[in-house]
């Protein structure tokens, strides 16, 4: 009885663990979706941040302010990507010793 | 919550990164226990039933580390405060540029990998169940509670209004709002001019919150094309104390918006025994939990029938007040507490985590390059990771000279993103690699310490594995 217990336990650990890495890899995909589609946003507000340091003018000095708070938090995002990323692999890998552990 | 945790005696320790941090916490909860974060103290609480309670999760835009990395690798449950997910329910309004989007995502994705959510009412929890694609079991409702300067005036609550309202015998309809249209100020407005001439003769409409020129034009204009111009009244931004004399001095409070995680300003209005009327959906019936209370917000003759009534009709106005008191009694942060405690108790973890103490890190801080001093700090780096017991090392590396830099590991960081991306608190100790005065200086300014070279790197790295208190260490 315990070895059909414990196989039955088995099964649904290996069953679950496609699901799992395929949800990591679904994650790591709009990672990378996400860091292309700032990258050039950041670039964009780079251009646009010299265009107007170049054009010097003190009215726009609300605009620099601005611009550098949207670079920061493209950065910020950017790291927060690598974070959840770190979260999803360190649960695969509690599963995986979770199973090991099982048997 | 923490002051709710704190009230009802909850083991629960306040994880602080700067002395600001700890001053503000301890003025607002005194006696709350205080920490600095340090993987000393993540080693100590990797134990288990110790939960890390994240309150930054929904915050927009989302911070950075609402879940620190060091969390993370100790394999501590999480669990996270849920306030709304309006920016998810509401794209075209808060996801409107490449940055917000991408957040939004990322906080989606961050939050499936906690173990529970606590959210503030049943709506948010429902909502962010829908909108996170969260398993709902897992998130239980906490409510929320009011600051206890809310409460009826024990001294005249006009003199505290100089400057921004005076007193001219007209009884205030209050409304707190903010420049997001779910907050329904138009609607308000309009519904303003619906409102019988002899009421509002006898009131005004005072709308506190802080806006732009633009936005206060705007609901200026809104105000005129209701016929209301001169009965309403726009505070601009009110301090903490002023906030609560308004309460104080009004007839009545309303909230209309169309969307709200909890609807605290209902909560303060009743706590200062100020009638209060509220929409009818999302959280607001929810908190008040008085249907007579509540109105259509999407229906500008719905909104004015409510103010009508609420003003006028006495009897209503006893089951109004009567509805704010069991609301106030019931939603309290010690409640708050005691909800947080007995979620956590009954959730437990999503999976079985074997913990994993973070084992001692130090951060050596210097230039690693083809410099004289480079290239002593270099050896000195892999002297000192060749000792059998020397501790996990990171790299923080100042190339401000613009020199070559010498390899490259994972656990190197730019000096520079020490601070912001690089915590402080991820290291047991961060060593400055300086040989002069002045370095040294600098070093004990930002609470580093500070090691000179000699010519010998072997003895230098013995010689720190001796200053770090290592060196008797079993091998």
């Amino acid at each position: 009885m315990a070895s059909i217990s414990g196989l039955t336990r088995r099964l649904r650990a290996f069953a679950a663990l496609p699901a799992q890495v395929a949800a990591l890899r679904q994650v790591v995909d709009e990672m990378n979706h996400i860091i292309v589609t700032l990258v050039p946003a950041t670039n964009h507000t780079v251009t646009q941040l010299n265009h107007d340091v170049h054009a010097g003018a003190e009215d726009a000095l609300p605009l620099f302010v601005g611009f550098a708070e949207r670079l920061r938090l493209d950065a910020d995002t950017s790291i927060g990507a690598a974070q959840v990323i770190e979260r999803q692999l360190s649960e695969l890998q509690h599963t995986l010793a979770n199973m090991r552990r099982d048997g | 919550m923490l002051s709710g945790l704190h009230q009802i005696g909850a083991p629960v320790l306040s994880l602080v990164e700067t002395d600001t941090e700890a001053e503000l916490l301890s003025a607002a909860i005194p006696g709350i226990a205080l920490e600095r974060w340090s993987p000393a103290l993540v080693r100590r609480y990797a134990v288990p039933d110790c939960w890390f309670l994240s309150t930054q999760l929904m915050l927009h835009p989302i911070p950075l580390d609402p879940v620190p990395r060091i969390i993370t690798e100790a394999g501590l449950p999480v669990a996270a405060v849920m306030h709304d997910v309006i920016p998810e329910r509401y794209p075209e309004l808060y996801q409107v540029h490449p940055t917000p989007r991408a957040q939004v995502r990322l906080r989606g994705m961050l939050t499936r990998t906690l173990d529970a959510l606590l959210a503030v009412s049943a709506f948010a929890a429902d909502t962010a169940a829908d909108e996170l694609r969260f398993p709902r079991d897992r998130i239980r409702v906490i409510g929320a509670g009011v600051d206890s300067a809310f409460r009826p005036a024990e001294v005249p609550a006009w003199p505290r209004l100089a400057g921004i309202l005076t007193d001219d015998g007209r009884g205030v309809v209050l409304m707190v709002s903010g420049s997001d249209a779910r907050k329904n100020t138009e609607r308000m407005l309009a519904a303003w001019g619906l409102v019988a001439p002899e009421v509002r003769a006898a009131h005004r409409l005072v709308v506190a919150a802080a806006v732009n020129d633009s936005m206060r034009s705007q609901w200026r204009q809104w105000a005129n094309g209701a016929g209301a111009g001169t009965e309403v009244t726009f505070t601009g931004g009110v301090t903490d104390d002023e906030m609560v004399a308004l309460h104080q001095v009004a007839r009545l409070a309303i909230m209309p918006s169309t969307e709200e995680g909890f609807g605290l300003p209902v909560l303060e209005a009743a706590a200062c025994d100020c009638p209060v009327i509220v929409s009818n959906v999302s959280s607001l019936p929810e908190v008040l939990s008085e249907t007579a209370a509540e109105f259509d917000p999407f229906d500008t003759a719905s909104i004015a029938r409510a103010v009508e009534r609420a003003l006028t009709d006495e009897h209503h106005r006893k089951l109004l007040l009567a509805a704010g008191r069991r609301a106030v009694e019931r939603w309290t942060w010690a409640n708050t507490g005691q909800a947080v405690m007995d979620s956590l108790a009954q959730l437990g973890a999503r999976q079985h985590r074997q913990l994993r103490p973070p084992q001692r890190r130090i951060a050596l801080m210097g230039r690693f390059d083809e410099s004289e001093s480079g290239l002593a700090n270099t050896a000195l780096a892999d002297a000192f990771r060749a000792l059998p017991i020397a501790p996990e090392l990171h790299l923080l590396v100042d190339n401000d000279g613009g020199a070559q830099p010498i390899g490259s590991t994972p656990l190197r960081f730019p000096a520079r993103a020490l601070g912001r991306y690089v915590h402080r608190s991820l290291f047991d100790d961060i060593v400055v690699l300086e040989t002069n005065a002045a370095g040294r200086r600098q070093a004990k300014a930002a609470s580093h310490s500070s090691l000179g070279l000699s010519s010998d790197s072997a003895s230098d790295a013995t010689g720190l594995l001796a200053w770090l208190g290592m060196a008797d260490e079993p091998r």
